[in-house]
């Protein structure tokens, strides 16, 4: 028995197992299998590990994604007809935005009524941006139209933002982080100028707004924090219970808002920074 | 393929969404369990399997009927998930996660069991585990083989290599699976288990 020859069995072993040779080359095999211990061995372990790979059967789907399927060509309907302007955005969305975006358990109520008739043209006067109302306008539907409005944040295209940051998108008439999105929702977060994700985890909730770097900010007189993440120069503050980070890389701003004791809050900027990099 | 799906997809090519349903309806379970044994995850495999369909809604047009159109569903599905995988690991939060990963298979009745029921659902979980461990290259040519049943040639057009190779990852993936499961079969042979259950 000499290497080459059994270098050739040893080729042809799973083939053999698989029926995929002709009955000439099986009887090659099995006569060279018959005088050789050590390619009976092998076929041996090739064989087991064929059979423990076959006890793995199939798993049902949960009922839930056929009817996630089913709804995907109406999405894909959905962005076919949409309005030029906002296939446009997207389209900058997709190329410009590292993104994001949101999750929190808050429950905020004192949305400002009064920001909420907030046109173009004041967007365009480039009003500042204060950080104490971005804390209060966090968590509601509303509150982000009127940040966005008026600061002119970047809209997220949402299947963009899940394919880059392998977040799970909530928006606003989700109970559940964890629930799958239905168009309903999507319709909804096309509609709304800021994307809420979630952390895969789901349990803590975080904001990220996007804007232009060089647009005014007001702190507020909250003593800021300077601090490394990611190797990222970072902005930390506090207000009314919740944690407020703020980067800025490639001319834009990124501004993270959480709970003062959300564990995950340096983690999930810490993922945001080094994606966008 | 099927006449009927032949006329599924080419409905499907004129915008009729429910022949989409039928693709779906086809297909839907041997995706997901490709995702699922390609991730090893369940929660994964459900968004992967909605990015694969999205995939081939938006593709659809470039199948050419002249080929099997499962070998073209299911190079798509491995190219999406080859993808998925890449940017999941690249991903700081889910590569701490993937480390620090306990058992986050299917959740399964927790009701008493008999000691080699138990037995028999540890084994089944080894060699799952194990599976996962693979290289990917060696995962997906034994999932595409053992688990999916597809012959050497509809792998090789899958995995845009030749049926040697296929054979030659075969042949590694399970002598790797062989010698990584000695310590949960430590007997020579595989005793007759029951297949893995939902």
């Amino acid at each position: 028995m000499n290497h080459a020859d059994c270098d050739r069995v040893r080729s042809l072993l799973s083939p053999s197992l698989d029926g995929e040779l002709t009955a000439e080359a099986n009887e090659d095999v099995s006569a060279h299998l018959a005088n050789c211990s050590a390619c009976l061995n092998a076929f041996s372990d090739i064989e087991r590990g064929r059979q423990l790979a076959t006890m793995l059967a199939a798993i049902d789907p949960p009922a839930s994604l056929k009817y996630a399927l089913l709804r995907l060509p109406r999405k894909k309907e959905a962005l076919v007809s949409a309005p030029r302007s906002r296939r446009l955005a997207l389209a900058l969305a997709t190329v410009g935005l590292a993104l994001l975006v949101v999750v929190g358990t808050w429950q905020l109520s004192n949305v400002r009524q009064d920001n909420a008739g907030a046109s173009s043209a004041d967007a365009a006067a480039m009003i500042p941006l204060h950080l104490e109302r971005l804390t209060e306008a966090v968590g509601t539907a509303q509150g982000f139209k009127v940040l966005a409005a008026q600061h002119q944040l970047r809209e997220v295209n949402v299947e963009e933002a899940l394919k880059r940051a392998s977040f799970k998108v909530l928006c606003p008439l989700q109970a559940d982080p964890r629930e799958s999105l239905d168009e309903r929702h999507l319709t909804e977060l096309r509609a709304c100028p800021l994307v809420h994700l979630s952390s895969v985890r789901g349990e803590h909730r975080i904001v990220v707004l996007q804007q232009p770097a060089g647009w005014p900010l007001v702190y507020g007189g909250a003593p800021v924090e300077q601090v490394t993440i990611a190797g990222q120069p970072c902005e930390r503050l506090h207000i009314d219970g919740r944690e407020v980070l703020k980067w800025e890389r490639g001319g834009t701003r990124s501004i993270m808002v959480a709970a003062a004791d959300n564990p995950e809050t340096t983690k999930v900027a810490r993922a945001l920074i080094s994606a966008a990099s | 393929m099927p006449d009927e799906l032949q006329d599924a997809i080419q409905r499907c090519l004129e915008n009729d969404a429910d022949a989409f349903g039928e693709i779906v309806d086809a297909y839907e379970r041997q995706m997901y369990n490709l995702a699922y044994r390609m991730l090893g995850d369940p929660e994964e495999a459900r968004d992967a399997t909605q990015d694969i369909f999205i995939k081939v809604h938006h593709t659809l047009d470039t199948f050419r009927f002249q080929s099997k159109f499962s070998s073209w569903m299911y190079r798509v599905a491995m190219n999406t998930l080859i993808d998925y995988r890449r940017r999941w690991l690249r991903h700081p939060l889910k590569r701490l996660e993937d480390l620090l990963a306990t058992d986050r298979s299917h959740p399964r009745a927790t009701a008493p069991q008999p000691d080699e029921q138990v037995l028999r659902n540890e084994r089944v979980k080894a060699v799952r585990v194990a599976v996962a461990q693979l290289p990917v290259k060696l995962r997906a040519a034994v999932v595409l083989r053992d688990l999916h049943e597809l012959s050497y040639a509809e792998i090789s057009e899958v995995l845009g290599v030749t049926e040697g190779t296929v054979a030659s990852r075969l042949n590694e993936a399970r002598r790797q699976l062989a010698r990584r499961l000695r310590r949960s079969f430590p007997i020579h042979g595989v005793p007759a288990l029951p297949r893995e259950t939902s």
